[in-house]
């Protein structure tokens, strides 16, 4: 994969994430409610931060290892 | 605390350590080991983005606002995701053209253009100036904690001298003198600083994470039983949520925003992210890491912040402090100092960068584009500037700190750092607008930015700046409540009547209207300059060119010239590395007195930018460059976008013409084909006819003689007679055919050997000699003195000669026939004649005669005596000889052929030596 498509596919990932960080998919989980012992609002934004970071690594450590070819 | 001097001992004794990982990251550096360069260490030295701000003031605003603190980090967290899009094309670009802050970026992008570059630093100034003094009062703030728990922390009423804030702010501005203007790089880079960025990442980091474990699991049983027990407390719920009301998202979403650009557009961020990047890769994984970071040392904010508000229910702690009175509150005093050696990792780490970004920006975009201006002082006279370029930097680092500490000690109080730190957010804004639409919109103007960077400014300064002084009481804050000179729809946090926002949301949305719009709209109805045009080409494609094409310097220079002025700059040692480098690389004697070439030019207008800012490097070169200082070939190649598509249609044109030549080649090969073949057919039907007239004859007679017994015997022998000469006729004739397509094919054997040609005529001569008597015909033979030398095959230059004797006598008249043989001997040609004075061959059939069964009827219409191939054949072989033959057209009667041979050069040179 070379370094365009790595670029389209974190662009796509920044749009997920600006909607899934934003209004007004934000305000139904705003509910002083507790799940898992967190506040339902916390651990969706956190959980959402974390599973951001996690596909922007893939996204970025699979196009270098392609990048790299072994051997 | 138990001891009063620990405290100030621990700080210096860290600030010690630092100097240290800086200085041993220089000297890495300098010997060409770096320290810094890997993707870990850039994203930690990104991670400076986390200030005082966010290790004091998160929890603050978390105890105040719940979810309101994440957007600062959520922004940064997105716009991580664009780096591999947007911040390698500012590395790209700042690398192409040694742009060192980012004044000189917008200024370069612009045009070069002097006055923009001055307004962006001035804005970045006043900004930035609330955010360092920000980092002093956390500074300050967190000492006294230290200092006076268990009281409260009391308000700073200590002297200057007695305040702690003052001296962090003077160690500061010693170790960014020390290690942010050690010398005039090219590229101003500082890998010490940035090494001891990172390291105080790597503890502001560490000291968060320890806080808040020991108060999620040593202050209670884990963050489940702090948020259940909020979640119980009706006085927090409203914490857990974000609220109904829209405007909050929208506040929400302008708190975002504002992050996003921070993290890109704050000059202590395009220091670290831009100046100091080693290598583009490294963006692979600080897209990645970095939100890492973040969520990291915010993962534990919410506990801590709600700890704080459980354990201290009356208010009487500022939640900024949590962060130090949970530990002291619990007894852990190293733990507390700990955290307070990261709280001040995080404002060092800011104040530094900050300040060394700043001082790049004020030395070369401000201060020195006025000094190069100023005529009187004669810079462009004096040996080396470096010095003086330091020592402008030095000033200004010493001033920002300076400024920073009287901003801090007069308006520092009265505000909660959060406010602090985004106003500085909002001015950081405002370069925004013209970077991102510099990079991917051509027609963005300078006209066009500096009335949106303005714009945008001044609604800045309006809705944000003077209402913070309005608290501080500097302004009378009715201005605040009822708009300047009482006029309700100029309130600065209700501009025009709208409200229901943040007054930050509320800036950044004004702000941001004017600074797009007028960016925008001016661009659209003014036209660019030259110089813009190319820069804005340069910028926008820059993925798409070579480096080297950025090339327009058209005027001339000498290189002594040239040697001074970057001698002045850049100092002796890195001047000559300059030339030396060029030289090596285009392999060019570089002498004083001759003209620089324009890509020399090129470099050292770039070198120059390094250290002064590509304006000032601009007005510096066009002060030694004469003449047209820029080149139209260079400017159209940079400008034509549709160059490459022509330069492809060009190609294909050339493609098919060529393949239109083949195309016509081939039809002539075609055509020729079909006239061979023509000619071929032409050729057996006239062989054939040859042959049948004396075939019929032979036979005719021999039927004659078969029939007819008691012929005459002397009738009998005519009649043989006649056989025999037509037998002889037929084989002459097959033998000539056989010549001439032996001739054709070209396997005819040649013997070339050199000969007189005289000789060659004489033995010619002896041959024919019988059938000259047999016409009654004379003979004139002219006969050089000298030896005639050709290469020449011998029996086939005979085999000419009696071809064109006999033709001669064949045309003689009855009785007194003559033909006359001459050689004139030339300086290269040798000609041979042969005449007769015959009827002679009329001038339409001069060429003709030597076409393949032509024959010339005699003047009584009969056909004479011949194959029609002698002269073809003669043509051939003389033509093989390198020689011509023609029917003389001066001949006066009779006709008269005559032949054109090469002569041998002279002797070799040795012969005469010898003789």
């Amino acid at each position: 994969m070379n370094g365009s498509a790595m670029s389209q596919r974190l662009v796509a990932l920044f749009v997920l994430g600006a909607l899934v960080l934003g209004y007004p998919l934000l305000s139904l989980f705003s509910a002083p409610t507790l799940v898992l012992g967190v506040p339902l609002l916390y651990l969706y934004l956190f959980g959402s931060w974390l599973l951001i970071i996690v596909a922007a690594a893939v996204l970025v450590e699979r196009s270098s290892d392609e990048r790299t070819p072994p051997g | 605390m138990p001891h009063d001097w620990l405290l100030p001992l621990a700080s210096f004794a860290y600030l010690g350590l630092l100097f240290a990982i800086a200085w041993y990251g220089d000297r890495r550096a300098d010997a060409g080991r770096s320290l810094i360069s890997n993707p870990y260490i850039y994203t930690l030295s990104i991670a400076v983005y986390c200030t005082a701000w966010t290790f004091y003031g998160s929890v603050g605003r978390a105890a105040s606002g719940g979810p309101g603190f994440l957007p600062i980090y959520l922004g940064p967290t997105l716009m991580a995701l664009l780096w591999w899009f947007v911040l390698r094309k500012l590395i790209r670009i700042s690398k192409q053209h040694r742009l060192t802050s980012i004044a000189d970026f917008i200024g370069s992008r612009y045009g070069k253009s002097t006055f923009l570059a001055g307004m962006v630093t001035l804005v970045a100034v006043v900004g930035i100036m609330p955010y360092i003094s920000l980092q002093l009062k956390a500074v300050s703030t967190s000492f006294n904690v230290m200092q006076s728990y268990p009281q409260a922390a009391v308000a700073t009423t200590a002297t200057t001298f007695g305040d702690t804030a003052f001296y962090v702010a003077l160690v500061m501005a010693l170790f960014a003198i020390l290690f942010g203007t050690r010398h005039i790089d090219v590229s101003e880079r500082h890998e010490g600083m940035v090494a001891a960025v990172a390291f105080e990442s790597v503890i502001k980091l560490l000291a968060f994470l320890a806080v808040g474990l020991f108060v999620s699991f040593g202050l209670f049983d884990g963050p489940w039983e702090i948020f259940s027990r909020v979640s119980e407390e009706p006085s927090l719920q409203h914490l857990l949520v974000l609220g109904d009301r829209p405007a909050q998202y929208i506040d929400w979403l302008a708190l975002t925003f504002l992050a996003m650009m921070a993290i890109l557009f704050l000059p202590r961020q395009f220091q670290v992210a831009v100046v100091e990047n080693v290598d583009e890769a490294h963006l692979r994984k600080a897209t990645w890491l970095f939100p890492l970071y973040l969520l990291l040392i915010n993962l534990f904010v919410l506990p801590i912040a709600f700890g704080g508000l459980l354990l201290f229910p009356d208010g009487a702690i500022d939640p900024d402090t949590f962060v130090l009175t949970l530990p002291l509150t619990a007894g852990q005093g190293a733990l507390a100092t700990f955290v307070y050696l990261g709280g001040l990792s995080a404002a060092t780490g800011m104040v530094i960068v900050a300040t060394i970004a700043l001082s790049t920006m004020i030395c070369n975009d401000l201060v020195m584009p006025v000094l190069l201006r100023i005529r009187g002082l004669r810079l462009e006279q004096r040996a080396d500037l470096s010095g003086l370029l330091l020592g402008i930097r030095r000033g200004s680092i010493a001033l920002m700190l300076g400024l920073g500490y009287v901003y801090f000690r007069l308006i520092g109080e009265s505000y909660a750092l959060v406010s602090l730190g985004l106003l500085s957010f909002a001015a950081a804004a405002q370069f925004a607008p013209p970077i991102l639409f510099g990079l991917y919109w051509k027609q963005a103007s300078r006209l066009g930015a500096q009335a949106g960077l303005l714009a945008g400014f001044a609604v800045w300064g309006y809705t944000l700046l003077l209402p913070a002084f309005a608290r501080s009481g500097w302004i009378d804050f009715g201005f605040v409540e009822q708009g300047l000179f009482g006029i309700a729809w100029l309130r600065p946090y209700a501009l025009f009547g709208l409200t229901g926002l943040e007054p930050v949301s509320h800036a950044v949305f004004w702000s941001m209207l004017a600074n797009v719009g007028l960016l925008v709209g001016v661009s659209l109805f003014t036209r660019q300059r030259l110089i813009e045009q190319i820069q804005a080409t340069l910028f926008v494609d820059v993925f798409h060119r070579q480096s080297s094409e950025a090339q327009y310097w058209g005027g001339t220079a000498r290189i002594g010239e040239l040697r001074g002025l970057l001698t002045r700059f850049l100092g002796p040692e890195r001047a000559v590395a300059v030339f030396k480098r060029f030289a090596r690389y285009h392999e060019e004697a570089l002498d004083d007195d001759s003209i620089a070439v324009p890509a020399l030019l090129n470099d050292a207008e770039r070198e120059l930018a390094g250290v002064i800012g590509a304006a000032s490097s601009r007005i510096m070169m066009a002060s030694v460059v004469q003449g047209e200082s820029l080149s139209l070939d260079g400017m159209l190649k940079i400008l034509d976008e549709t160059s490459q598509v022509i330069e492809y249609s060009r190609r294909l044109e050339q493609k098919s013409a060529e393949l239109e030549r083949a195309t016509d080649e081939l039809q002539t090969a075609n055509l020729r084909l079909q006239e061979l073949d023509r000619l071929k057919d032409e050729f057996i039907s006239t062989v054939s006819h040859e042959l049948r007239t004396p075939l019929t004859s032979i036979r005719a007679f021999s039927e004659i003689l078969l029939d007819d017994k008691q012929m005459p015997s002397a009738q009998r022998e005519e009649f043989l007679g006649v056989v025999v000469s037509e037998s002889e006729r037929l084989t002459r004739l097959v033998n000539q055919v056989l010549d001439m397509t032996r001739m054709d094919a070209g396997s005819i054997e040649w013997h070339f050997e050199r000969i007189d040609l005289a000789k060659v005529v004489d033995e010619a001569l002896r041959t024919i000699k019988q059938l000259l008597a047999k016409h009654n015909a004379t003979l004139e033979w002219v006969r050089p003195d000298d030896d005639v030398i050709i290469e020449a095959d011998r029996d086939r230059l005979i085999q000419v000669l009696i071809n064109l004797l006999s033709n001669a006598l064949k045309y003689t008249p009855k009785t007194g026939g003559k033909v006359a043989v001459q050689i004139k001997p030339g300086q290269q040609w040798v000609s041979l004649t042969v005449a007769d004075n015959g009827p002679g061959i009329p001038p339409e059939q001069a060429e003709q005669v030597f076409d393949r069964f032509h024959q010339i009827a005699h003047a009584d219409g009969s056909k004479p005596q011949g194959s029609g191939l002698g002269l073809a054949i003669t043509r051939r072989i003389v033509e093989y000889h390198g020689g011509s033959i023609v029917v003389d057209p001066e001949a006066v009667e009779g006709a008269c052929f005559k032949i054109l041979l090469p002569v041998v050069a002279n002797p070799p040179p040795e012969l005469t030596a010898t003789g």
